[in-house]
């Protein structure tokens, strides 16, 4: 059994630098059956980190009325 | 800054971030993941230093704890920040799209402000944000409470993106009047232009028929004067 000791260096690591691709929404949509969650996620409906720069760039890039 | 302080800051800013990000969901079906992300990250940093106070982890010190704090309160900060921008990225697309289908002159009707007021502001707010979001920089060690600038701007918005949308029924009324309008203009011009048309036509008729009573005339003169 693990000791606080083993679970606090888990604890302790640094958390792993998220990056969303198109290939974790594949994934998502892959296991999604397997998971109970958020059904927006579970359907894919998220931003990739592209998608949401394009989208940036073009919602600024347009110009106001 | 004692521990409550610190965790009264951390319950403060998430506070702020849950409201905006339940504002922006309801207007976005997809979901933007950074801010749950930096939101995760503080939890790490936040069950690191409760553990410490609570003293399940034997060896820690007091500088520990206070570090794992601050970093609790900066990602709680970037989390913040990114809901701020994605509203206003949202707002800001959302103010676009109800104002494509329309004039400029029909907006000047509908929303007499628009031009002289509320577009110049959207501008200001968005540049507005940047200046802050590089003015309070995570990292350069100040944590004090600096949401109220931004949630003034999100709130200021979040009144434009309301008036606009509580101006669209008026909207859509003056482009169907502006539409009638034109439809009116243009069977004006092309009465006109049938009208000129029938002129020209019979003038040319008269003027044929003028030219071979000329003609006629001539040769009768020519005849007599023979």
């Amino acid at each position: 059994m693990r000791t606080d000791k083993d679970l606090f260096a888990i604890l302790d690591r640094e958390p792993l630098k998220v990056v969303i691709t198109e290939e974790t929404r594949n994934e998502t949509l892959r296991m999604s059956e397997r998971c109970r969650g958020s059904v927006r996620l579970a359907t894919g409906r998220f931003y990739t980190d592209k998608e949401y720069e394009e989208k940036r760039r073009l919602v600024y890039g347009t110009a106001l009325r | 800054m004692t521990h409550k302080e610190y965790l009264h800051l951390i319950f403060r800013i998430n506070a702020s971030t849950q409201m905006l990000f339940a504002i922006v969901e309801e207007f976005e079906f997809k979901m933007y993941m950074g801010p749950i992300n930096e939101q995760r990250n503080a939890h790490t940093h936040l069950l690191r230093a409760l553990a410490a106070i609570e003293g399940f982890k034997g060896d820690a010190e007091e500088p520990y704890i206070v570090d794992n704090l601050k970093s609790a309160v900066n990602h709680e900060y970037r989390a913040f920040y990114d809901v701020a921008d994605w509203f206003t990225l949202k707002m800001r697309e959302e103010i676009i799209n109800t104002l494509k289908p329309y004039s400029d002159q029909a907006i000047q009707m509908a929303l007499p402000k628009y031009f002289s007021e509320y577009s110049p502001k959207i501008e200001g707010l968005s540049t507005e944000i940047a200046r802050l979001r590089l003015k309070k920089d995570v990292g350069n060690g100040d944590l004090s409470v600096h949401l109220e600038p931004y949630e003034k701007i999100v709130r200021e918005l979040w009144e434009i993106y309301k008036i606009i949308t509580s101006r669209k029924a008026v909207l859509a009324d003056v482009a169907i009047r502006q539409s009638r309008g034109a439809k009116q203009n243009a069977w004006r011009l092309w009465r006109g232009s049938i009208v000129i048309a029938i002129l020209t036509f019979i003038l040319t008729q008269c003027w044929n028929s003028w030219g071979s009573l000329y003609s006629a005339a001539e040769t009768v003169w020519k005849s007599i004067a023979k």
